[in-house]
């Protein structure tokens, strides 16, 4: 199943893997990541910034609303929601051990 | 010993702050907002071993940075009345995040308290913080406390005594050398005006330039080599920017967290296996992709239903209390009289008419705050976020909207829980098209006259009317005058808590007494100024029937009975300009009457009914079940169920009352206020003229 390729994390079809880094967007529910930086700058950048996506923080994609968006994240140990259009600007590599 | 030691509670949102807060100051607080802004500022005072204690409680932040109004608020108490001490709260379970914020309080060189609320819940999750470790790296001192029990309150505050004596520690930060580099040459620059040193502290302005603040570049105004600091901090952000390959806003926060996994590698262990989250036990159903919406709808409709059951017992109390109150000051006073006219039915009738719905808002906050507090809210916005942002509305739009169902005045404040000032005023401009209480009587007389057949739809499809017209207004404006990039919707979902009843209670009593203060004097006054409109001038004298009705041959009516009352009201200011505006509402289908009645809803909008049953002269009580007020309207020849749906609708759309009105006055200032006013009257008047007109058109079809 598609879902659990996606779970292995190492699923090399979009480019993206713990090598590679890549946008959160792209990422399944329950896959893991470690964040790489924040491409936004601005308001937007600067809230997730601040709201601990940064650089070797570890997360996970929790769930997505009934249309993927927003998508429920958690970093750094705590829940936090995004929408799609900020995981987008988000640059992660996949898979991790949390 | 200072004379008064001058404290600021700060933290993150949902640490546990205002818990702490009630805890410190108990019954001694005092709410108000910041100057010119309507960020509540709650004050308190204590004394402890014979010292005594000013508590400013800030808003709950995550940051310094000057794009949210609450963080601004925060930020410009700290730099301008730099409290002796700030008491930094955070949420021990979740500590890094939290830290962020301690960082930022050091960079702003104020002595700080550290306190690690809920450390109970902290150790059951397996988190074992070295305090008095942690303590020692960021240089400051540090107090355990579990806020909803009392705990280590005492200790808290021996801590602050002391650190107001000592200051604080201080350590210098270290946010990795290219950084430190900057900010050190920053601060140098900074330091050379000493003026602006005293007033500021360096290491703050230096971070907040390499974040590019804007309002640290407006406070830079005033420094002597403000030219130099500029070109200074552009090259350095360039620098950053070339050698970290992200904007440099973005790296502050990064270096900031980097310097945090360090202190937090060192002070805080974890044991293994122990389950973090029992949050998600219950998101797995409530925040399930396919259940989340159902729940929702059924959280809002059991909230509605509890409101309106409950609320309806002291509703009828109070009715009844106001009843007696206007009987006995009825006898008291003189009969015929001025005096008894404008305390009984101007201010008891008015002042009363909305008292009794204080017990539906008192029950509707009970529940809003305890949803808030369990932590749903945040969940609610995450489930209604992508149809809302379809209109140009923020997820945390939905719930101001639907308490605009019940009544806006409450609806307006709770827009406050919108941070941007741009959803906030979109919210606060469309609440008033969702279809109040207070409107459902106008609703229901109107529909069940004309439409007996279809009643309870015709009710309906005033409620989806406005709905519909409250979304589509909404991305208007979102794409003509408040246009904008989109808001981070990063928005932190708390972990399920119980809330303690105290608490509750506060929040309750805080919401209501401000729905006291400021309804009640704006209901007060406008009560008084619908009465002296519809009572004023008077007639000089009583003529006999006969002499007023050929005095007055424009009256419609031909039973000469009743003509002293209804010339009373013509004759009245109200009369005069409903006569006066009937060219303006002829093309809606209203005659004068409907006027004055649609003028006498500014008070409130159930008057509309009361004005109603005054003017077609029907004696007692009027209420919309009245048999013999929907004969009158049916009878009269300018009603037809055309007309009828007219006024509905434009009671729907058309400004809301003057105590909503005066709440948008109090959050967003005049000029809202006017175009809030001229918004929805030119929405009421476009969309009962086209009805109108095409049902004419259509019905001459017919014909």
């Amino acid at each position: 199943m598609d879902e659990q390729k996606k779970l292995a994390g190492t699923d090399g079809q979009d480019g993206c893997n713990f090598e590679t880094a890549c946008s959160l967007e792209l990422l399944g529910r329950g896959e893991t990541f470690v964040v790489d930086g924040v491409e936004l700058g601005g308001e937007i950048g600067k809230r997730l910034a601040d709201m601990g996506f940064t650089r070797g923080a570890k997360g996970r994609v929790v769930r997505k609303a009934l249309l993927g968006d927003p998508i429920q994240v958690e970093i750094r140990g705590y829940q936090v929601s995004i929408r799609k259009s900020e995981a987008r600007g988000v640059r992660i590599k996949r898979g991790a051990e949390t | 010993m200072k004379s008064t030691i001058r404290i600021a509670l700060a933290g993150n949102p949902n640490c546990g702050k205002t818990t702490l807060f009630n805890a410190l100051t108990g019954a001694r607080q005092k709410v108000g907002n910041y100057a010119g802004v309507t960020v509540e500022k709650k004050e308190g005072s204590l004394v402890h071993g014979g010292q005594s204690i000013e508590v400013t409680d800030l808003p709950g932040l995550y940051s310094l940075t000057s794009y949210s109004l609450d963080e601004v608020v925060a930020r410009d108490f700290l730099l301008h009345e730099r409290p002796d001490v700030i008491v930094n709260v955070v949420d021990s379970s979740n500590l890094e995040r939290n830290l962020y914020l301690t960082l930022q309080f050091l960079e702003l060189g104020l002595p700080t308290v550290l306190v690690l609320n809920v450390a109970d819940q902290a150790h059951a999750m397996g988190y074992r913080i070295d305090a008095k470790k942690l303590g020692a790296l960021l240089g400051l001192a540090v107090v355990e406390t579990v806020g909803t029990k009392g705990k280590g309150i005492g200790q808290l505050l021996d801590t602050v005594v002391e650190t107001a004596e000592n200051g604080l520690a201080g350590r210098k930060l270290s946010y990795g050398p290219e950084l430190d580099n900057a900010l050190a040459s920053l601060e140098e620059l900074i330091n050379q005006d000493g003026d602006f040193r005293s007033k500021f502290p360096a290491a703050f302005f230096a971070a907040k330039l390499l974040e590019k603040d804007s309002r640290a570049h407006e406070l830079l105004a005033s420094h002597v080599a403000r030219e130099e600091i500029e070109a200074r901090s552009a090259v350095l952000i360039k620098q950053i920017e070339g050698h970290f390959g992200r904007s440099s806003e973005v790296v502050v926060s990064e270096q900031r967290y980097a310097y945090l996994t360090g202190a937090m590698a060192e002070a805080v262990g974890r044991e293994k296996g122990v389950s973090t989250d029992k949050s998600e036990v219950l998101d797995r159903v409530i925040m399930n992709r396919f259940l989340g919406l159902p729940v929702f709808i059924g959280v809002l409709w059991a909230i509605f239903q509890l409101t309106f059951t409950l609320g309806a017992y002291p509703a009828e109390w109070l009715e009844l209390g106001f009843g007696w109150l206007s009987e006995t000051m009825g006898t008291l006073l003189p009969a015929d009289s001025l005096i008894r006219s404008l305390v009984v039915d101007g201010i008891i009738g008015g002042v009363g008419g909305v008292f009794s719905f204080v017990p539906y808002v008192v029950i509707l906050f009970l529940l809003i705050s305890l949803m808030e507090d369990l932590g749903y809210m945040s969940r609610a916005a995450f489930i209604m976020d992508k149809y809302l942002h379809a209109f140009g509305l923020h997820g945390q739009s939905f719930l101001p909207m639907m308490v605009g169902f019940g009544c806006s005045v409450p609806a307006i404040m709770a827009a406050r829980t919108l941070k941007n000032p741009k959803d906030r005023i979109i919210t606060i401009m469309v609440i008033p098209f969702m279809s109040c209480g207070a409107k459902l009587p106008v609703h229901v007389l109107l529909a069940a006259a004309f439409f007996p057949d279809n009643a309870a739809n015709m009710v309906l499809l005033m409620y989806a009317t406005g709905v519909m017209v409250a979304l589509i207004s909404a991305l208007v404006l979102r794409k003509t005058l408040l246009k904008g990039p989109d808001t981070p919707f990063v928005m932190e979902l708390p972990p399920y808590r119980l809330p303690t009843l105290k608490g509750i209670g506060w929040h309750v009593w805080d919401k209501t007494s401000s729905y006291f203060r400021k309804a009640g004097t704006v209901i007060l006054a406008a009560s008084i100024l619908i009465w002296a409109i519809t009572t004023f001038p008077q007639k000089p004298e009583w003529t006999p029937p006969e002499v007023a009705a050929t005095a007055d041959t424009q009256v419609a009516s031909p039973d000469a009975v009743s003509t002293a009352t209804l010339s009373d009201l013509e004759y009245s200011y109200a009369g005069q300009f409903g006569r006066f505006m009937e060219p303006a509402i002829a093309p809606l289908g209203f005659d004068w009457k409907i006027g004055i009645s649609v003028i006498t809803g500014f008070a409130a909008k159930e008057v509309i009914v009361s004005t109603m049953g005054v003017l077609y002269r029907m004696d007692g009580d009027v209420t919309e079940e009245s048999e013999s007020l929907h004969q009158a309207l049916q009878k009269d020849p300018a009603m037809n169920p055309l007309v009828a749906l007219s006024l509905m609708l434009f009671t729907l759309l058309v400004s809301p009352c003057l105590a909503a009105l005066g709440t948008v006055k109090a959050e967003l200032g005049w000029k809202w206020l006017g175009f809030s006013v001229v918004f929805t009257l030119g929405m009421a008047w476009l969309v009962s003229f086209s009805v109108y007109q095409i049902g004419l058109v259509l019905a001459g079809g017919l014909s």
